[in-house]
């Protein structure tokens, strides 16, 4: 089973079914051992037993790749604005208005999430963002460099 | 530490979180928390910067929350009065009655 690709499905559905089956598979050859079939018989029943490993492999690798598919690696909101922040501002600064500031929008962006509120999880995470930006006064610096930019025009 | 001679001065912000933190004492509050009992006369941008100003004035105290089992990411930070702020409060308010208590024309210009 070493063609199993990494996967919540795989491992906890794909492998033990898989070994199922290929228990299933060797009782039956041993027992028509035991009967003494015909080798005609036994060679259909190998090509049996590799059909159904294709199968079960080809299955488990496709259950994988859907289940990867859908997953998305979400970076936290404020994660970008976090590390910025911290680069920029003073150990204080950060501490006292921009971290309690992140962790406060993740809260609320986990509660809006919690109640399944897509959009207003959306709007947590862009006013919180912005609110950041408001909080180390960067909003103001956009405004005078976009009102410069105005009057230059 | 913050200079207690004199009595610090607490703007219209302030005196709104004082408020807030001062309805129920015993407990502290989070930022969030109390931007939403704050009936919008406060907003999310401001008011770590205006705790913050509190923080270094020596009326509140803050510190982070405990990290608990279920919960992962960074911590949030937990905001109360001091005892300091709770003496400044009551002092600023019975200056506030005083205020409303003086009839509008009786103000005396320095």
């Amino acid at each position: 089973m070493s063609v199993l690709p990494i996967g919540g499905r795989a491992r906890s559905f794909g492998v033990p079914l898989s070994f199922g089956v290929l228990f299933l598979t060797l009782s039956e050859l041993l027992l028509d051992f035991w009967r003494g079939r015909s080798t005609s018989q036994e060679a259909a029943l190998h090509l049996t037993i590799k059909h159904r490993l294709r199968r079960i492999r080809l299955g488990v690798q496709e259950s994988a790749g859907q289940t990867a598919g859908k997953q998305k690696i979400v970076t936290p909101p404020g994660a970008l604005i976090g590390s910025v922040a911290r680069f920029l501002c003073t150990k204080r600064t950060y501490e006292r208005v921009v971290k309690p500031a992140i962790a406060d929008m993740r809260y609320e962006h986990c509660e809006a999430l919690a109640e399944r509120a897509k959009a207003r999880a959306l709007w947590v995470r862009i006013r919180g963002t912005l609110s950041v930006l408001a909080a180390l006064g960067l909003h103001n610096l956009v405004r005078i460099v976009w009102n410069a930019w105005q009057s230059i025009k | 530490m913050p200079k207690q001679d004199n009595i610090p001065t607490v703007s219209g912000k302030e005196s709104v979180i004082l408020d807030i933190l001062l309805d129920q004492p015993t407990t502290e509050m989070y930022g969030l928390e109390i931007v939403r009992n704050s009936g919008k006369r406060l907003k999310r941008g401001t008011v770590y910067v205006t705790l913050s100003r509190l923080e270094d004035k020596g009326l509140i105290e803050s510190r982070e929350e405990e990290p608990r089992s279920d919960m992962s990411g960074i911590p949030r930070r937990l905001y109360k009065v001091t005892g300091y702020g709770r003496r400044v409060y009551s002092l600023l308010q019975k200056i506030r009655e005083a205020a409303h208590l003086l009839p509008a024309h009786s103000v005396v210009l320095p």
